[in-house]
Order: structure tokens, then C-alpha cells, then sequence
């Protein structure tokens, strides 16, 4: 009796699948067995599923290639970005209404925020120590009233929500010039009416007629003053302006008031031409 | 000041969210992190409760989760990203009838870990801050240290079974080869997942769910469905799980260093630390391994929500820190306080709900069809993943499911397919994402 059930318990052993139908030792998903080195029944099979297991995998990544390349990050409306847009990869289009640039004093990181304003809504993109780097080395650094195409991650924490920019080449700036005159049309223009002309882009040119003594503006032909921003300068630490009195220059700026006088931003140091130096110092 | 009302209300989340979650992790496959994204959804358009009930109820489920997805993990063999290692031993188990051992010790394992990962948070909050300060500068090359050991690590399996050294070499060569086809392969459908918009835009918070659903669970499901093991053997009920001190100390200080290499560092999971950890402590036995599954995975789970509420600092790590930051951000000692009684007021809850859960399925499994409850759990997961992410999450989880079938068919690591996220953050930390977006051509 103990003999047969024994017979038995192989016979059962043997006929489960991943046991050896020769030894019963334990196999499992191999060709062969490892005691007896016979061939398992399941070889030719598993052979099969390994081949098309590589081609599913194979053929599986080109397709999503394909798919991945059709629309890589699609454009979003700035306002429809909520939480859970969190880690998706998307691309918007506006315009430049603010900039912080964060530098602490021994400028061991940096981050550049501007926020992006469309239609819809606003959002801040933020750009950490290397990719700002970059973008002032490219001299692709942003400018308030630039039109701009930013594709980032989208990253939340809590209240607050922004985008990463993560490779300048992500960034796009357009800095259209809406027009072109001297400084003293600009300033009939702007006197006649205020308030069209606050905010456009204007490329002017004019004589420098006074040079601020820390080189934060100059004034051209004493009716239109040269403002460079805060992150202008700090965008461009070891860049001075270079102007001195009597100097024409051309100048591509937003059109600004400060109280009551006529400004021009430029949106970097080079956006200030020196067309013949011809000053008195 | 915390009202008295609020923390109550969070316990009693706490205690809905252990239940529930326990109850979901039975259904082989489905992994917590769908469960939430579901979650997010109805909290943002239906919910306007203070954001620390979410975060008790995030919690508490992931609780359950450790708790209910031992059961199925062992009765179903569908592991998710942290337990992959569980399932061999646990198959053995199952095979003599032990499966209710398996379960109870992962479980156990479970309950310790969140107790202590609680107190990791409480008192060594400030050490593990400077640890990660000290740790995130590195991250780059400890993940990819981590990455070339679990790739190095694998024996061969299979060079005994040729005759001759060449054959030997070359056997031994496939299964090492299709471990490094895997990380390559997964690394890619990371870089697509990562680096380009591959699912709805307003779906991206859960951009990654398909992917590991087909990466780790749902092979497992495949493979059940078609096996020719119908039947599971009938399980003893066990009266004791014999696990002595020396196991107890070996498994916990395992699932510790385990589970806190997942928790600390960006993109590693518990199945990377615990290959770590069985190295660390020479780790010998089932039964102290599978405690330390348990230990770890609650330990990454839920150590690394309670991270995000040190105060004065945000440490954000794992899918669920994600989730409760689309919320709010933690600022107080107080949220951390009512966070951590949750944690445990729930563990000891879900242990009981646990417990009858796994004598309920050890008694019955074997009357139970294997392969009906496969076709349970990919009909389950087929309807989340169109749901949530439309037919581009059906095709990630399809290519995730190639890619996650070959460990299966080669008898290599399945923790291999974690490269899915390891490779694109090594990537992004290393300022290389456009440099390879263009390479992909989705620059």
C-alpha cells in the first residue's frame, strides 16, 4: 500500500507543471532539468513566449516613439493649469508681466521667476542656478512685455503652483518692437497720450544728456530717461553702462512712467546700441 | 492650535481610509497610489475639508495597503514595486500550505514598520533632515550605484542545467542580458513618461500609474490567467509563526535600512533597499525575510509621507507626499502629532481587519479559481487605467506589460523594471533632460 501511494504521489509530482517528468525535481520556467538534464516539455513554448516577449517589447517602445513625437508637450491654457497638472509636461504661450531674480550675496544658487500671463490666466515659471546661468551666458535672459513660449514641468506645492524650466531651449522670446522714433517724438507722442503708449516696445535713439552717478539710468536729450531694471543690472553684474554725455545711442525698450517722467526698460544691457561716441566727458 | 474636532476627525478618516484600503488591496494587482488618484479627484471637485483630513486619510490607506496587499500578494502572486521580493518565498509557502504564515508574518512586519516609522519621524525627525540634506547632493550616483548592484547582484540561474562552458557561459549571459534589456528598456518608457506628455495633460498627476501597473502587477496577472495551476492547495491555519528573537531583530533591522534607503532617496523603492539591506545584515530564512518585507514597505510608504510633515522643511518623497502637497503643505509639529496617532491608531485597526481578512482567504482560497480572480483584477485594472488616463494609459500599460513579462519568461529580477523612474531622474539630476529629449526626439 505504502508502496503504490508513494508511485502515486510521483505520478502526481511528475505530471505538475515545472517539475521534471523524468526526476520530479523541481524545474520551473527552464529548458531542461538541472539533475538529470532532460528536455522539459514546456521548452518549446516558453522559447516562443521569450522570442515574442522581446518583440512585443521592441515593437511596443518604437509605437510609443511614434506616439511620444506626434505632440511632446501640448500648448495648455495658462488658466486651465490646476493641481492636477502636477509632473505633466506642457507648453504655454504669453507674455512677461513680472520678474524676481534671486541671487544671495555669495551667489552659491540663483532663481529666476517670471510670471507668464495669457488670456486665460497667469502662472510663474521658475529656473534654477544652471539653467539661469545659461540663459544669461546665451543672452536669452526675459524682459517684462516679452512674448514667450515656455515648455516645463509642472510642478505644486500646496498654494503654489509653477512651472520648471529646465533647458533654455525650452524658452522662446519674441521682443517685437511695436515702433521706432527719436526721443523727442517719442516724448510729443507721449505727452499728447499717456496712456496708449505705457507698456509698448519702442526702439529710440537720441543724445545721452545726463549719466546717472551709479549707472542705473541715463537721460536722452533730457526728455526720455533710460531706466535699466533691477534684474537687468543683476542679470549683468560686471556690465556698466558705458554711455557717456553727448554719446547717440539706440535704444530698444518697454515704455514705462515714473512718476510723471517718461521711461524707456531696456530688457538687457545689450539692448542699448552706442551709434557714435561724440560726448564730452 | 489644532482643535480637539479636527483630530478626531482625522482618526476617524484614518480609521475609513485602513478599511477601505485593506478591502481595494485584495483585488490582485490594484495598486494604492490608482486607488488615491481616484481619491485626489473627488477630494478636489467634491471635498472642502481641511487638507489634514486628506492626509489622514492618504495615510491610513497606505496602511491598508501594507496590510491587504500582503494577503493578495501572497495568495495571488501580483507584486507591486516593493514587494517583488516577497513573492518567491512566499510561493513556496504557499505550495506547502503554509500561505496564512507568509501573510501573517509580512503582515506583522507591516504593523512594526509603521510604528516604527512614526518614531524614526517623531524623534529622529532633525537627523533624517540633515541626512537628506547630506544625501540629496549624492543622489545622482547612489542611484546609480544602486541600480548597477541590483543589475550585478543577480546569480545566474541557469548555467547547471548545460552541459558544456560555453553553453554555462552563455546561459549564464541570456538571463544577465535580459536583466539589463529590462532597466534599458524600462529606462526608455521612463524618459517618454517623464520628459513628454504622454497621457491627458489634466491627467498627469497620475502619468505614472499605467506604467507600474503593467510593469509589476499586471504580468503576474497575465501568467495566472494562463498557467496551467488551477488550484491552490488547501492552507493551514497556523497557531504560531514561530519567529524567534534573533529572526525578529534580523528582519526588523532589514526592513529598516530597507525601507529607509526608499524613503531618504529620490526614485529608489523598498524592492531596491531591501537588496541592499539583505546584504547589510547577511540576511538568512524565510521567515525573517518576510518580516522585513513587511517592515520595509511600511517603513517606504508611510516613513516617507511622514517626512513632508517634519516641521520646517519640505521633504517631499513618494507618490503619496504628492498627492497631499496638491493640497497643502505641512507646517506644524501639531499636523505631524495627529498625523503620526492616525498612523498608529490605524495600524492596530487594520490589524484586525487584516487578520480576519487573511484567516477568511486561508480558509477558502483553495475552493477559489486563481484564474477567475486574475480576470477580476485586469478587468478591475483595465477599467481604472481607461478611466483615469483614456486609451494612451491602456497602451503604457500594454508596452509596461512586455516589458514587465520579460523578468517572468527569463528568470530575471523584476526589480529591474524600476528603472522606469530611476533612469529619467538620473537624467534630470544630471541637467541632461534635453540633451536625451532630443535623442528621443521629443525635444
Amino acid at each position: 500500500m505504502k508502496k503504490q501511494a508513494k508511485s502515486t504521489s510521483v505520478q502526481k509530482k511528475e505530471t505538475r507543471p515545472g517539475y521534471c517528468p523524468k526526476c520530479g525535481a523541481y524545474v520551473g520556467a527552464f529548458y531542461s532539468c538541472s539533475w538529470c538534464h532532460s528536455k522539459m516539455p514546456h521548452g518549446t513554448r516558453l522559447r516562443i513566449t521569450q522570442f515574442a516577449s522581446i518583440i512585443a517589447v521592441i515593437a511596443g517602445l518604437i509605437s510609443l516613439s511614434l506616439y511620444a513625437r506626434i505632440d511632446p508637450a501640448p500648448h495648455v491654457n495658462i488658466g486651465d493649469i490646476n493641481q492636477t497638472y502636477s509632473n505633466g509636461t506642457v507648453t504655454i504661450k504669453g507674455e512677461i508681466v513680472n520678474i524676481d531674480y534671486i541671487v544671495p550675496s555669495d551667489e552659491s544658487w540663483k532663481i529666476l521667476i517670471f510670471t507668464v500671463e495669457d488670456k486665460t490666466g497667469s502662472i510663474d515659471v521658475k529656473a534654477y542656478t544652471e539653467t539661469t546661468d545659461e540663459l544669461i551666458e546665451e543672452r536669452n535672459t526675459p524682459a517684462l512685455g516679452d512674448d514667450c513660449t515656455v515648455r516645463g514641468s509642472v510642478f505644486v506645492r500646496g498654494d503654489e503652483l509653477y512651472i520648471l524650466l529646465e533647458s533654455t531651449e525650452y524658452l522662446t522670446i519674441k521682443r517685437p518692437i511695436d515702433f521706432t522714433l527719436n526721443s523727442t517724438d517719442l516724448y510729443a507722442l507721449y505727452e499728447n497720450n499717456t496712456s496708449d503708449y505705457i507698456g509698448k516696445r519702442v526702439k529710440v535713439n537720441g543724445t545721452v544728456s545726463w549719466v546717472d552717478t551709479d549707472n542705473s539710468y541715463f537721460d536722452l536729450d533730457n526728455v526720455v530717461r533710460i531706466f535699466y531694471p533691477e534684474y537687468v543690472r543683476k542679470f549683468s553684474p560686471n556690465v556698466i553702462i558705458s554711455v557717456i554725455v553727448g554719446d547717440i545711442v539706440e535704444v530698444i525698450g518697454l515704455i514705462d512712467e515714473y512718476y510723471g517722467t517718461l521711461e524707456v526698460l531696456p530688457g538687457s544691457m545689450h539692448d542699448v546700441e552706442i551709434i557714435s561716441h561724440g560726448g564730452v566727458v | 492650535m489644532i482643535e480637539f474636532g479636527l483630530v478626531i476627525t482625522c482618526v476617524f478618516f484614518g480609521l475609513c481610509g485602513v478599511s477601505l484600503a485593506t478591502i481595494f488591496s485584495l483585488i490582485p494587482g490594484l495598486h494604492i497610489y490608482s486607488i488615491l488618484g481616484f481619491v485626489v479627484l473627488f477630494w478636489l471637485e467634491n471635498v472642502f475639508l481641511n487638507p489634514l483630513i486628506f492626509a489622514a486619510f492618504t495615510v491610513s490607506m497606505l496602511i491598508g495597503y501594507c496590510l491587504g496587499s500582503s494577503i493578495s500578494a501572497v495568495y495571488f502572486q501580483t507584486p507591486d514595486d516593493s514587494s517583488v521580493f516577497l513573492v518567491f518565498p512566499s510561493q513556496k509557502y504557499l505550495d506547502e500550505g503554509r500561505g496564512y504564515e507568509a501573510v501573517y508574518l509580512t503582515g506583522l512586519g507591516a504593523v512594526v514598520g509603521a510604528f516604527i516609522a512614526c518614531m524614526l519621524i517623531i524623534f529622529a525627525g532633525a537627523f533624517l533632515t540633515m541626512l537628506v540634506d547630506l544625501l540629496v547632493v549624492h543622489s545622482f550616483w547612489i542611484i546609480a550605484t544602486a541600480m548597477l548592484f541590483v543589475w550585478m547582484s543577480e546569480w545566474p540561474k541557469d548555467p547547471a542545467r548545460q552541459k558544456t562552458r560555453l553553453g554555462k557561459l552563455g546561459a549564464a549571459w541570456v538571463q544577465l542580458s535580459m536583466g539589463l534589456f529590462v532597466i534599458v528598456a524600462a529606462g526608455i518608457l521612463g524618459i517618454y513618461l517623464f520628459f513628454s506628455q504622454l497621457v491627458p495633460p489634466e491627467r498627469s498627476f497620475q502619468g505614472l500609474a499605467a506604467a507600474f501597473v503593467g510593469l509589476f502587477a499586471f504580468p503576474s496577472l497575465i501568467q495566472n490567467l494562463f498557467s496551467a495551476k488551477k488550484d491552490i492547495p488547501k492552507q493551514n491555519l497556523g497557531e504560531s509563526i514561530e519567529l524567534n528573537r534573533g529572526e525578529f531583530a534580523q528582519g526588523t533591522a532589514a526592513g529598516v535600512i530597507g525601507g529607509s534607503i526608499g524613503m531618504l532617496i529620490p526614485s529608489l523603492t523598498a524592492g531596491v533597499g531591501n537588496t541592499f539591506a539583505r546584504h547589510a545584515v547577511a540576511q538568512s530564512g524565510d521567515r525573517s525575510f518576510m518580516f522585513s518585507q513587511g517592515v520595509s514597505r511600511s517603513i517606504y510608504y508611510i516613513g516617507a509621507v511622514l517626512l513632508l510633515f517634519i516641521p520646517g522643511v519640505l521633504i517631499r518623497r513618494g507618490g503619496a507626499s504628492l498627492f497631499i502637497t496638491m493640497f497643502y503643505i505641512p507646517e506644524t509639529q501639531g499636523e505631524l502629532l495627529v498625523i503620526a496617532s492616525t498612523v498608529l491608531i490605524s495600524a492596530v485597526f487594520g490589524w484586525f481587519i487584516f487578520n480576519l481578512l487573511a484567516k477568511l482567504f486561508t480558509k477558502t482560497i483553495h475552493r477559489i479559481n486563481t484564474r477567475y480572480i486574475a480576470i477580476f483584477g485586469i478587468i478591475v485594472m483595465l477599467s481604472l487605467t481607461y478611466w483615469m488616463l483614456g486609451p494612451a494609459g491602456l497602451f503604457i500599460l500594454a508596452i509596461g506589460t512586455a516589458i514587465g513579462f520579460i523578468p517572468l519568461v527569463f528568470n530575471t529580477r523584476r526589480i529591474h523594471c524600476i528603472a522606469v523612474i530611476t533612469i529619467p531622474i538620473m537624467i534630470s539630476m544630471a541637467g541632461l533632460t534635453f540633451v536625451f529629449s532630443q535623442f528621443f526626439g521629443i525635444a
